[in-house]
């Protein structure tokens, strides 16, 4: 029965002993490093669909712009 | 002609989307491992929950890759210049499967080592194939971009200009 109630009662927002244990393990002093981690990659994922959309367009051939200027 | 939004919104869906397939099937159903099960390893129930956080806001951020990619789509349907392309958009998808499995398998499974492909064996050779089948995808993925180039203007959801 204890194990049973402890299993049920076991989550970050439980007030219980178990909950209290998994909030300090959460929040830990390796809170922020743990956050870091897991957005790094995410982070090098949105810049490589950045750079997808606004990369700079190839340039035009020079031939064409110097024959422009020829014509002109 | 201009068919980077679409490869834009493709790529970010497809990063979600294979962000999806390694939480749903190897965090949650297969439970082989989780975002943090080398640090902190599943062998009590504290431990178990902890790593569940960790995983939510792995699934969290999956989640904003989706949406993003959803509105890019949207945006892109909305540009008459945007080639409705059915190759490129679903060549963008499978890059961006490639994308997500060679980052995250590079930095979390092999630099930082947060996780590895099946947690019981360390760095095995699931975390090569892992990497492996993301340059696979990304190969594919950017033949059947190059094979959409082929695709015109006509097919586009947009309203004609009156």
């Amino acid at each position: 029965m204890t194990a049973l109630a402890s299993s049920a009662s076991a989550c970050p927002l439980c007030h219980t002993e178990t909950g209290d244990k998994i909030r300090a393990a959460v929040f830990g002093p390796d809170f922020w490093f743990n956050v870091g981690v897991t957005v790094l990659p995410f982070a090098i994922f949105l810049s490589i669909t950045a750079f997808i959309y606004f990369r700079v367009p190839r340039r035009e051939p020079r031939v064409a712009t110097s024959t422009r200027a020829t014509a002109q | 002609m201009n068919r980077r939004p679409l490869i834009a919104a493709g790529t970010i869906m497809g990063i979600g989307m294979g962000g999806f397939v390694d939480g749903i099937l190897f965090h949650q159903i297969f439970q082989i491992h989780n975002m943090l099960s080398a640090k902190i390893p599943p062998t009590s129930l504290v431990n178990v929950e902890t790593t569940m956080v960790w995983d939510g806001l792995f699934h969290a951020l999956t989640w904003v890759m989706t949406a993003i990619g959803i509105a890019m789509l949207w945006h892109a349907g909305k540009q008459r210049d945007v080639p409705w392309s059915g190759r490129t958009f679903f060549g963008s998808m499978v890059f961006g499967w490639g994308v997500f499995n060679v980052v995250e398998g590079i930095i979390d499974h092999h630099i930082l080592n947060l996780h590895h492909v099946v947690e019981r064996l360390g760095v095995s050779i699931y975390d090569y194939a892992f990497l492996g089948a993301g340059v696979l995808f990304l190969v594919l993925g950017w033949s059947i971009i190059n094979a959409g180039k082929r695709d015109d203007l006509s097919a586009h959801p947009a309203p004609a200009i009156r």
